[in-house]
């Protein structure tokens, strides 16, 4: 059936097979048709409202005559130009789609380069839903500041969640806790979202993934990536950290398993004291287990990590991620870092390991086990419950906006010339640090 | 006479280039159309022969003609029934138009390129189902046809006085007195065709021409014949003519070429001339009314936009390295790596022409590589190894910016930098008095000297006050290494000529608040500062590295090297050498933003 023209506001999926793999792709149209292309919930490409109709146009299968009359019955614009501008349009997007493309982005493509956080969204663009707060281990940093008997959603109010997800566009869930695969009715869940259009992913300690059985039924519910945690390669030292006597073995074997399987797979682990020197040992076991791509990052100042007193101060960190990088040069093995940090204790982008700003309650929020949505999932101030609550009131509560827009952090932060990068590092871990801001001004005072 | 023709098709330039590797500075297609040959051939059968000739010529600075859009009257066409060449070659990729309705001419490497001609030559055969009853009560048993030939898009045809030349030929049982002719509607010659007789086959053909026409206007004619002339299954039955043009949509959205064609549709059923201006006139009125009350509702066009997060700007360069990300011609880069070190006192210039320097025994802590790399190869004995050895330094400055670059926007960075650069102007602007002036623009010299317009605007802040000439001038001028010093050890006296020739004013005592106020300072001019400056810069270029366009060659031939694959590196220069890919991945806004491990 031939689409209609113009497009509805809100998400628009589109499967592509290419090369034998598959691209998943949504495009997140707002009312004035401006929009966000994300292509396998990693990459995020911005459209002015042109863009965002010549790529649904495209991605709909809609032919280029076709789609040059469209453009030209909704905008005053003459048909040369109009095709001319479709052309070029379609071909960063399809560049942009393929995963074979080596093309760079704004050199090759022409492609406008965002300073970074200033994008403008209507939604997130990845929801985690933390399904429960119960687990089965006992993590001496763990960031989860909640009962462990929290009160849970059933499965039915986390469907009308997930519809309620769709509707706002947001394209890429991740089930987490607690320990998500503690939930009976998980693979449902994942279901479902699969069928709406989610992109899913899973992170969890891998003790359940154990079980072949259990993996399976994720798989066929048709999971795309999960992540694990793995605390160290000696098993004494993981289950010291988790607090759970026999952990390691069950992840471990959690691990092999999902290596074995179709997903996209990761480890995560978190560097503090505990691990920190037997970090080039674990790299080495990551890389026997065959795991791809490796997660880092530093204690979260919430739960009991607030108090645990295992964290590493920021400026130890460059030695440790040196190594790793070294590792990974090595090993081929992807490293991913995730803490955001104070740019003047610990630059990130000096390792090229990216920009690592706070992005709660803008790029990903969460939503505890009640359906109360919190800027992430380690950040417990209710802004609202998605069940009971207009949209607008939790993207605009206050402290949202106050997180989006930094309006926390300190004096010194404003003026700083990293500002926009850094953001002030986490929120969470700003009153656990006994070292200020540096203000940076490298060159000169400015005028 | 040469061919028979006959005519009923519209044109459009379509304008596709599409280069799949090049960032999108679409130049705009701007031509014109110097003559102008239609002809339409009603053959023996009913069917219609097109032949057309466009003569085109390519504005200075346009975008090439590279795809010729040929709109035909309907879809009763085939593919294989139209040839076209672009001077007298053939063009070997004819499809269907996706943008009229007709065909698509590709004219490849044949294209016609800024302010160059080019001819376009096609022929269509065997077009059916294009003549329809007459429905006039002045005639029985005719049948007429009737178009509109191609017309451009006004905004990219800049044809004023195209010699333009269409003519109708009827078919061969049509006798002389037989054929009608409607009078023209749009035309700019006169209304009452030439009409003969052909003389290869004594057809009747009717010729209109003038020299004041254009091609982005729209012409219609039409002429009338017997019945009898053609075949009654080449005409258009009335049952058919009545039905509803399809192209018409009501939604004004079409194209130049859709519109014809719809008018075309239309025109099927005109009875006489008459009748069928006044449809057409009708038509064309309700047309243009609908068009307006749309554009009237549609939306403004902005050009598409894609955008990716990135990096963001990179701080903390040296003024060196900016100049490198900024494109600053290598002997100024140079220039510049000379007076930091003097700055830092890490070397004396003992002579200027040829350059020689000394290092200082103790060289200061803290010299960048290239600051390392400079001293040691200025240190060499012969200028050819001096000029290698500055080659290789400054290769390795520009591949240790791209380095840094990696991931950051480097259009964000170079803005970010011009502006230091103007701070940099402004701090020695608001300075209260000459000598705090003077030592402001010493703090940033090195900053100030990025600007393209340093001499002038040296001249110009320092109008009224000279500079005074900072402590380690002397390190460059060595001439006042002589002069008696007062507490630092810089002369005052006036008369001092300075390398570059320039003559230095008495120096005042700098009793102000100063960085060095404790004695007195030679001064110079604005203008004679700049110049000096200039001329280091000048005297290496001739001193060591020779011709600075080769030597540049000899550098970007290393950083910036003939891409294998030429996908990205079209319309780059590198003045300095510096360019690099600064847009990797930010991962800002990716999946592996702050994703909540630590459980």
């Amino acid at each position: 059936m031939k689409p209609l023209f113009p497009p509805s506001k809100g998400i628009h999926k589109f499967d592509r097979q290419e090369n034998g793999g598959k691209s998943r792709i949504h495009l997140r149209l707002e009312d004035d048709y401006s929009g966000v292309l994300v292509v396998n919930a990693a990459k995020m490409i911005h459209l002015n409202p042109t863009a965002g109709l010549m790529a649904w146009q495209y991605l709909s299968g809609i032919e280029t005559q076709e789609a040059v009359k469209q453009l030209r019955r909704l905008f005053s614009i003459n048909a040369y130009k109009a095709k001319q501008d479709y052309l070029e349009t379609i071909f960063k997007i399809d560049q942009l789609i393929s995963d074979d493309s080596k093309s760079c982005p704004v050199c090759d493509l022409g492609l406008e380069s965002l300073v970074p956080f200033t994008a403008k969204l209507s939604a997130p663009y990845r929801m985690d839903l933390a399904v429960t707060y119960r687990c089965n281990n006992n993590c001496a940093h763990c960031y989860n500041a909640r009962e462990r008997n929290y009160p849970e959603l059933d499965t039915a109010q986390w469907k009308k969640i997930i519809d309620r997800l769709w509707d706002l566009g947001i394209p890429h869930l991740v089930f987490t806790g607690g320990e998500p695969t503690l939930r009976t009715d998980l693979a449902e869940l994942i279901q479902y979202a699969e069928q709406k259009g989610f992109i899913t992913g899973l992170n969890t300690n891998g003790r359940k993934l154990a079980d072949p059985a259990f993996l399976q039924k994720l798989v066929d519910a048709g999971l795309d990536h999960v992540q694990i945690t793995l605390e160290s390669h000696r098993a004494e030292i993981h289950d010291e950290m988790v607090l759970a006597k026999g952990a390691w073995q069950e992840t471990v074997q959690g691990i092999k398993n999902v290596v074995n399987s179709r997903l996209y797979f990761m480890t995560n682990t978190t560097l503090l004291q505990n691990n920190r020197r037997d970090l080039q040992e674990l790299l080495s076991f990551t890389k026997e287990l065959g795991i791809p791509t490796i997660g880092l990052n530093a204690l979260i100042y919430s739960g009991k990590g607030s108090t645990v007193n295992t964290g590493l101060p920021e400026s130890e960190l460059p030695e440790l991620l040196e190594l790793a990088i070294e590792h990974c040069n090595q090993s081929g093995q992807r490293l991913i870092w995730y803490t955001p940090t104070q740019y003047c204790h610990f630059d990130p982008m000096m390792l090229d390991l990216g920009i690592k700003g706070c992005t709660a309650a803008y790029y990903n929020m969460c939503i505890e086990p009640d359906g109360q949505v919190i800027p992430c999932q380690s950040y417990y101030e209710p802004l609202g419950s998605l069940l009971e609550q207009p949209w607008n009131s939790i993207w605009n509560h206050p402290l949202s906006i106050n997180l989006r827009e930094r309006k926390d952090v300190p004096q010194a932060c404003h003026h700083c010339d990293y500002f926009q990068e850094c953001g002030g590092g986490c929120p969470l871990s700003r009153d656990h640090q006994n070292v200020m801001p540096i203000f940076k001004d490298l060159i000169l005072p400015k005028s | 006479m040469k061919k028979l023709t006959k005519i009923i098709f519209y044109l459009i330039i379509l304008l596709l280039f599409f280069t799949p590797f090049t960032n999108t500075t679409a130049q705009s297609y701007n031509f014109e159309v110097t003559q102008y040959d239609v002809q339409a051939v009603i053959e023996e059968d009913g069917t219609l022969t097109l032949f057309y000739e466009m003569h085109f010529r390519n504005g200075t600075g346009a975008h090439p003609i590279d795809f010729v859009d040929l709109g035909l009257p309907n879809t009763s066409y085939s593919l294989q029934n139209i040839k076209a060449t672009i001077d007298d070659k053939p063009i070997p990729k004819i499809s269907d138009s996706s943008y009229v309705q007709g065909a698509e001419l590709a004219l490849g490497e044949n294209q016609i390129p800024a302010n160059a001609t080019g001819v376009v030559k096609a022929t269509v055969t065997g077009i059916t189902n294009v003549i329809y009853p007459y429905d006039g009560n002045d005639r029985e048993n005719y049948v007429n046809f009737q178009f509109i030939p191609n017309y451009f898009d006004s905004t990219i045809d800049r044809s004023r006085n195209t010699k333009y030349n269409f003519s109708i030929v009827l078919p061969p049982a049509v006798g002389a007195d037989e054929g009608v002719y409607f009078k023209p509607k749009g035309w700019h010659g006169n209304n009452d065709p030439l009409a003969e007789l052909t003389p290869d086959q004594n057809r009747v053909i009717y010729i209109w021409a003038t020299d004041n026409a254009n091609t982005h206007t729209a012409y219609t004619f039409g002429v009338a014949f017997p019945a009898a002339a053609i075949p009654s299954h080449a005409i258009v039955s009335k049952s058919e003519a009545v039905t509803p043009p399809k192209k018409i949509t009501g939604s004004g959205s079409t194209g130049v070429g859709g519109i014809f064609s719809q008018l075309f549709d239309q025109l099927k059923n005109f009875a006489c001339l008459i009748p069928a201006v006044l449809f057409f006139v009708s038509i064309g009125f309700m047309k243009t009314k609908q068009q307006k009350d749309y554009a009237e509702r549609k939306l403004q066009y902005m050009p598409p936009t894609l955008s990716v997060e990135g990096h963001g700007i990179k701080r903390g360069l040296t003024a060196v390295e900016a100049a490198i990300l900024l494109e600053e011609p290598i002997d100024k880069v140079l220039t510049m790596i000379l007076f930091g070190l003097l700055k830092k006192e890490a070397i004396t210039v003992i002579k200027q022409e040829p350059l020689e320097i000394k290092p200082a025994e103790s060289l200061p802590s803290g010299l960048y590589a290239y600051e390392i790399g400079f001293i040691d190869a200025m240190k060499q004995p012969s200028k050819t190894s001096k000029k290698n050895g500055l080659q290789d330094t400054l290769i390795g400055l520009v591949k240790s910016v791209e380095r840094k670059m990696k991931g950051f926007n480097g259009t964000k960075t170079k803005e970010y930098y011009q502006d230091i650069i103007n701070r940099a102007w402004q701090a020695v602007e608001a300075a209260d008095t000459p000598e705090l002036k003077s030592a402001q623009f010493d703090h940033t010299l090195e900053w100030t000297m990025l600007d393209k317009d340093f001499s002038g605007r040296t001249t110009r802040t320092f109008t009224d006050t000279p500079v005074f000439l900072p402590r380690w001038w002397v390190r460059y001028n060595p001439i006042y290494t002589q002069m008696p010093s007062t507490g630092g050890g810089l002369g005052s006296g006036g008369g001092m000529t300075s390398g570059g020739g320039m003559q230095a004013s008495p120096a005042p005592s700098m009793a102000g608040p100063s960085p060095k106020p404790s004695f007195s300072l030679p001064n110079l001019p604005g203008s004679a500062f700049a110049a000096s400056v200039i001329d280091g810069g000048a005297n290496m270029a001739k001193s060591v590295i020779g011709n600075p366009a080769d030597f540049t060659s000899a550098v970007t031939a290393r950083t910036n090297p003939p891409p294998v694959i030429t996908s990205s590196s079209s319309g780059r220069h590198s003045g300095g050498g510096g360019s690099s890919c600064a847009c990797a991945c930010a991962c800002a806004g990716c999946a592996c933003a702050c994703a909540g491990g630590g459980r």
